[in-house]
């Protein structure tokens, strides 16, 4: 297993959650991204039931450590994006852990369509 | 921070500009009428009267045979006329039917707005802020009136998204010749901007504005967002504005057809949730079901207004929260409520779909504005208490109160009868007008005992409503028991027992009482030997029991009978007689 990077495959849609390292000194922030890419030869066309279009959520020994959208509001409205066969989307935010203890982290990286598509990568923070 | 910006996939309509004719008041329209007359449509109650018209110098045009109406041209004058004349049901102005250039909006049209607006209510002044992504203000289609920004590095109000100003599109786009038109076209619009230009907030933000619309004395919040995650701070401000009269409506959630997939801040109970419906008033598949759901409204496919002045179509329950917070605004302006008369009216005037009553996915049902502004229709119910009373068939009489509640400003005189009571029974009213009376029934003596259900009923105008209540002739009887039922006697000692008799029923009168099948050797005595009833309750005798010296020892019974014309009961105590040395004195 290599920390900092994931890659799943559903049927033509792929998602990768990604950090910026894989290994982080405790209190140091971390960038992550998700990206979803259509590699199939037909367009796909991602519903969203809210104007929410990701999620990134950390958990250490199966326990929630943080949630991007906890103190989010989206607007309540169903959006679509058209992803053209080849086309990726790429969606980013940065965690900044407080008060944690070192250890192995998983980050789960989601683009929360309707289906949603999800990729956990984990990384070390020493 | 978003990397790159994601295409929202909607159509952006632009609007035509095209002048259409004004259709307000009774003026002259069109140009082929006679000189100084009026181009109506006069509709009649009784018959089609087109002696009146012509006497009020009128020209009949035609007298149509379906409907009871003629289309006809009068002096301006004569309209007052025709409208006083109580066979005349209304007068409307015969307008040609041009193509709309204002279309009203489907879900405009479906909770009958327009109908509100003929009363002359078009929610005019009462204060709605759109807390979304704020509203385009130079948008031709609307008015905004104020607001404020919470939205990091933005100094306007105006929107970044188009989310908003669709919202405030659905309330109060202008009644104007262009666009569309919104629920409330009259509402003085507030843009509160806690949302980006992605059409997301932080939490810090939307309750800074709902603080807002504290402050500034809102009266109506349409909140077209959502969030899976409880906030006790989110709720407690909401609770905040609730107890400040300002009714909250939220849009309910796109995460259905699950169950509980209602979102905050619509699942408090401060704030009104709203699901959406589309134009056939089916519930979407996607909009969040569950205990909160309060009602639905219009959510998919909605036409209104949207940023740079133009016009889009989109879905959601940010969508349906709207509608409901424009038909809040048309309740206020009719009548001040508190937000829980408001919940009130919109749930009990809701047209009712899906599960008969309240469900998890329509709530009370669809929002239907010109029913929740409607008056009243004037009623009136009536109530009797108590719901049961019995009376001896030796006769007597029974009193109900019978009362009439008057609502939706019914004051005609109400006429009450009752009917199944029983044939030796007669019941009156009195007094027999006002909406207190009482009904006294008298029974004759009778042997016929029985639970009569009768009915009540009030006539009043042509309306007839009714009241049951039960008459129950029970025969009176008694009873007869004895304390202690066992007695324990040495031989040559004595013992007593006391003898209670009740009334049952109404029983008046003697009971003659006395103990048979004394056994032979043992005394028994009884004091009184009657007890005479007047008014119900219990009266007792002693029965005195002696037993001689040389009784032989054992058990012995006595039984106490008591006797009223054919009515006969009895009671029994045995004797323990035990041997000198044992037993009480």
């Amino acid at each position: 297993m290599k920390y900092g990077e994931v890659f799943t495959v559903e049927k033509d849609i792929s998602v990768e959650t990604r950090t910026d390292k894989g290994e982080y000194s405790v209190e140091e922030e971390v960038r992550i991204s998700v990206t979803v890419t259509n590699r199939g030869m037909n367009p796909v066309e991602l519903i969203f039931m809210s104007a929410q279009r990701y999620d990134f959520i950390v958990v250490k020994d199966d326990r929630e450590v943080w949630r991007w959208s906890n103190n989010k509001m989206f607007a309540m409205v169903l959006e679509s994006l058209l992803l053209k066969s080849g086309e990726k989307q790429t969606y980013m935010e940065t965690w900044e852990p407080k008060c944690i203890t070192s250890g192995e982290y998983e980050v789960i990286g989601t683009v929360t369509s309707r289906p949603a598509h999800r990729a956990t990568c984990v990384i070390k923070i020493n | 921070m978003r990397l790159t910006k994601s295409k929202v996939h909607i159509s952006i309509v632009l609007v035509a500009l095209i002048l259409t004719i004004s259709f307000s008041g009774l003026t002259s329209i069109g140009s082929a009428q006679p000189a100084g007359k009026v181009p109506v449509i006069i509709g009649f109650r009784n018959f089609q009267d087109d002696k009146s018209v012509g006497d009020q110098g009128g020209e009949i045009k035609y007298s149509y045979g379906y409907i009871r109406a003629i289309a006809a041209s009068v002096p301006p004058q004569a309209i007052d006329a025709l409208q006083r004349n109580p066979n005349v049901a209304y007068v409307e102005t015969d307008f040609k039917v041009y193509a709309l250039q204002q279309p009203i909006p489907w879900g405009i049209a479906k909770i009958r707005a327009p109908e509100v607006w003929v009363t002359g209510n078009k929610g005019t002044g009462i204060k709605v802020a759109i807390v979304d992504t704020g509203i385009d203000t130079t948008h031709l289609d609307l008015k905004v009136v104020g607001g404020a920004t919470f939205v990091v590095g933005t100094t306007s109000y105006n929107d970044d998204n188009g989310h908003g100003t669709h919202c405030a599109g659905i309330v109060a786009a202008l009644d104007n010749d262009i666009g569309v038109v919104g629920v409330a076209p009259g509402a003085a619009l507030y843009a509160v901007k806690v949302l980006d230009s992605s059409g997301s907030g932080y939490l810090s933000d939307v309750i800074k504005g709902i603080e807002w619309c504290i402050t500034n004395k809102m009266q109506v919040v349409s909140m077209s967002f959502g969030s899976t995650s409880d906030s006790t701070s989110l709720h407690a401000e909401c609770d905040k504005a609730y107890s400040a009269n300002i009714v909250l409506v939220a849009a309910a959630g796109n995460s259905g057809p699950g169950a509980n997939t209602i979102g905050y801040p619509a699942k408090y109970s401060s704030v009104i949730a709203v699901g959406a419906t589309d134009s056939s008033d089916v519930v979407a598949s996607w909009s969040s079901r569950g205990p909160e759901l309060s009602v639905t409204a219009p959510g998919v496919s909605i036409y209104s207004t949207y940023k740079r002045g133009v016009y889009a179509t989109m879905s959601g329950t940010s969508m349906a929260c709207p509608h409901v917070a424009g038909t809040v605004a048309l309740i206020l302006a009719k009548a001040i409520h508190t937000p829980t008369e408001v919940r009130n009216i919109l749930q009990t005037t809701a047209v009712d779909l899906g599960t008969k009553g309240w469900d998890s996915a329509y709530g009370y049902g669809r929002t239907d504005a010109y029913a929740a502004i409607a008056p009243a229709t004037p009623d009136f119910s009536v109530s009797i208490s108590p719901s049961s009373v019995i009376v001896p068939t030796t006769g007597g009489t029974a009193s109900y109160a019978v009362a009439i509640t008057r609502t939706g400003g019914f004051t005609s005189p109400v006429t009450l009868s009752v009917s199944g009571l029983p044939s030796e029974a007669s019941g009156s009213f009195s007094p027999t007008t006002g909406n207190l009376a009482t009904l006294t029934v008298t029974v004759s003596p009778t042997e016929t005992a029985g639970s009569y259900v009768f009915t009540v009923t009030g006539t009043g105008e042509s309306l007839t409503r009714t009241a049951t209540a039960t008459l129950v002739i029970q025969k009176p009887d008694f009873s007869i028991s004895a304390s202690p039922s066992a007695l324990t006697i040495k031989a040559g000692a004595s013992g007593s027992s006391t003898i209670k008799v009740t009334s049952l029923n109404g029983f008046s009168g003697t009971v003659s009482l006395a103990a048979a099948s004394v056994p032979t050797g043992l005394g028994a005595t009884l004091t009184p030997t009657s007890v005479v009833f007047t008014s119900g309750g219990s009266l007792t005798s002693t029965l005195k029991v002696t037993v001689p010296l040389g009784t032989k020892a054992g058990t012995y019974t006595i039984t106490v009978t008591g006797k009223s014309g054919l009515l006969s009961h009895t009671a029994t105590v045995t004797i323990k007689v035990t041997s000198n040395g044992q037993g009480q004195h």
